[in-house]
């Protein structure tokens, strides 16, 4: 019998080390190439390389979704299992080892799906956490312009934080993330709120936060990442068409949002535009 | 045979005693910033990462000399080479001015598929031929000297032609690159498979070493585990103390990277470390030099487990 290659014992190795199944089969002889092959390898060491490798996949992955691990509760590791079997890590950063679980949650999710609907999503907002800590993107300050005139009004717009990322979830995210934190039961009510969230890196502390937005908030945000909009554009397009009869009260309000927005670090400065 | 690796060897800069930056006692090591001659770092965690990874990074280099020491090069894999991987080590190291990198001598992929650990490799003439081949490659593009490191492993792999110290001398000559002598990954591997470590230190081309690891390990039943999670333990200072005298060593580095004792216990490691090399009068390590550096002053152009 030919020896085997050298891909050929990677390949026999990395299966029965990541692999459970196909180490049981392999060491009862049935997909090793002889006995010889499975005796030349230690079982326990096998063992031993299995139990630390999935322990650094588990820990990487309990530490990114705190929540959907405390909702599946005893069955977490049993998800991150099936998980890792079907989205094998892929990249070279560790982290990256839980890239694809919301995916994988709206496609394989199942029973799981059908007890908490919401599990994508809230995969979705864990995910996003981590992602945006470590995104590589150096946020560009800029100073902010004093909005006294309608000239600056119109010749200046925002600068929206580049990590900055908003989502309309169909379920209330952020309170049933404060449920789960405070170890309490989250019940449903199909009559709650769509939610509007926004997650980013601060510029200072780089540490990601989340706020909910309201509607106006949303609307604002949305158009000044799609489109170079001064504050003017965005007063016309996303306050104006949403403010009903009182103008007035809606620049105020509009430019107290601003103000708030910059003050959060999600508007970052202003731009000539 | 080349020769080459020698010679830029003796360019290196003496970084001294080191330690591994780590996000979880990160304040901790910049205060010891007098007990500590440099810094060594997973590429991995810092390699397109912006936010508070790379400000630390910055951070670090703002203060010590740093050096890349890598865990998913994979450079025994058949896979191919992730030119992605390489490229984002190469701006790593440069924006790090790191005066060497270094890797494991080991796969930790395979079709794609990474397993975040090291796996060993057959000590066989195939392993040993793919492997020179991608040394090459990878010494060329990071544009910096190469180091290979001795893994612990748990079981020998079918195939295998040649001991562990013929498998790694072969490589380092073959492929003209440097040792990254780990030697609690030495003594693990001794009581293991059931060698004599200082033999062991004594088989390798030892002229090839540039770096020295060491670390602490946990013992199970049967097997020792090279866990980064315990103090030294005195046979491993031991063989330190065996090694020390005889290379010329350009850095040591304590490794620990998880089950983070007190700061002072890992200062009083760091001490003791720096006593033998030190007290060695084989040592041909400038300690002096090295603990009062602030950066690496390498003309060459400029890492754990
Ligand atoms: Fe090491």
């Amino acid at each position: 019998m030919s020896k085997p290659s050298l891909s050929e014992i990677e390949k026999s190795f990395c299966t029965i080390v990541v692999d459970g199944k196909a180490r049981q089969q392999f060491f009862s002889g049935k997909k090793s190439k002889s006995k010889s092959e499975a005796h030349a390898l230690d079982n326990e060491a096998i063992e031993l390389y299995s139990e630390l490798i999935g322990y650094g996949h588990h820990d990487a992955i309990d530490s990114i979704y705190p929540g959907c691990a405390k909702l599946i509760g005893e069955k977490w590791d049993e998800v991150v299992d099936d998980y890792l079997q079907k989205y094998p890590p892929n990249h070279w950063r560790l982290n990256m080892i839980a890239s694809r679980f919301p995916q994988y949650v709206t496609k394989h999710g199942g029973t799981w799906l059908e007890q908490f609907p919401f599990l994508a999503e809230l995969a979705d907002y864990e995910w996003l956490e981590l992602e945006l800590m470590e995104k590589d993107i150096q946020i560009v300050c800029t100073d902010a312009c004093t909005l006294d005139s309608a000239e600056a009004f119109a010749k200046y717009g925002p600068v929206v934080n580049q990590t900055l990322v908003i989502r309309q979830y169909a379920y209330p995210i952020p309170k049933i993330v404060d449920h789960l934190e405070a170890d309490e039961l989250f019940v449903y009510q199909a009559d709650e709120d769509k939610t509007k969230v926004a997650i980013y890196r601060h510029p200072e502390t780089h540490f990601c936060k989340f706020l909910e937005l309201s509607h106006l908030a949303y609307q604002v945000i949305a158009q000044a990442q799609m489109h170079k909009s001064s504050f003017k554009d965005l007063l016309e397009k996303a306050v104006m068409p949403n403010s009903g009869s009182d103008a007035q009260d809606a620049v105020v309000k509009f430019l107290e949002l601003t103000e708030k927005l910059q003050d959060l670090g999600l508007f970052v400065g202003t731009r000539k535009i | 045979m080349s020769n080459q690796f020698l010679t830029l060897k003796n360019k290196l800069p003496d970084l001294g005693i080191g330690f591994g930056l780590r996000r979880e006692i990160a304040d901790e090591t910049f205060e010891a910033k007098d007990k500590i001659d440099f810094l060594e770092f997973a590429p991995e965690n810092y390699m397109e990462v912006g936010g508070n990874a790379k400000a630390l990074l910055e951070r670090a280099a703002e203060a010590f000399p740093l050096i890349s020491h890598g865990l998913c090069l994979s450079i025994g894999s058949t896979d191919d080479l992730n030119n992605d991987y390489l490229k984002a080590l190469k701006k790593t190291l440069d924006q790090a001015n790191c005066a060497w990198a270094s890797d494991h001598l080991c796969f930790a992929s395979f079709n794609g598929v990474y397993v975040q650990d090291l796996l060993p490799l057959p000590f066989s003439k195939e392993a040993i031929e793919h492997v020179v081949k991608r040394i090459k490659t990878v010494q060329d593009y990071i544009e910096r000297p190469f180091l290979l490191e001795n893994i612990s492993y748990y079981t020998s792999l079918p195939g295998a032609e040649m001991n562990e110290w013929q498998f790694i001398s072969e490589i380092l000559e073959k492929a003209d690159c440097g040792l990254l002598l780990d030697v609690n990954n030495v003594y693990v591997n001794s009581v293991n498979h059931g060698f004599d470590p200082e033999r062991f230190v004594d088989q390798i081309p030892l002229e090839r070493v540039v770096q020295i690891h060491i670390a602490g390990h946990k013992k199970s039943k049967k097997t020792i585990i090279d866990t980064h999670g315990a103090p030294v333990v005195q046979a491993v200072y031991d063989l330190l103390e065996y090694t020390i005298g005889r290379v010329d060593v350009k850095g040591v580095m304590l490794e620990r990277d998880q089950n983070f004792p007190n700061f002072d216990e890992i200062i009083v490691e760091l001490e003791k470390i720096r006593n033998i090399c030190d007290s060695n009068p084989g040592s041909k390590m400038d300690l002096k030099k090295c603990g009062t550096s602030k950066k690496a002053k390498s003309d060459v152009q400029a890492v754990s487990i």
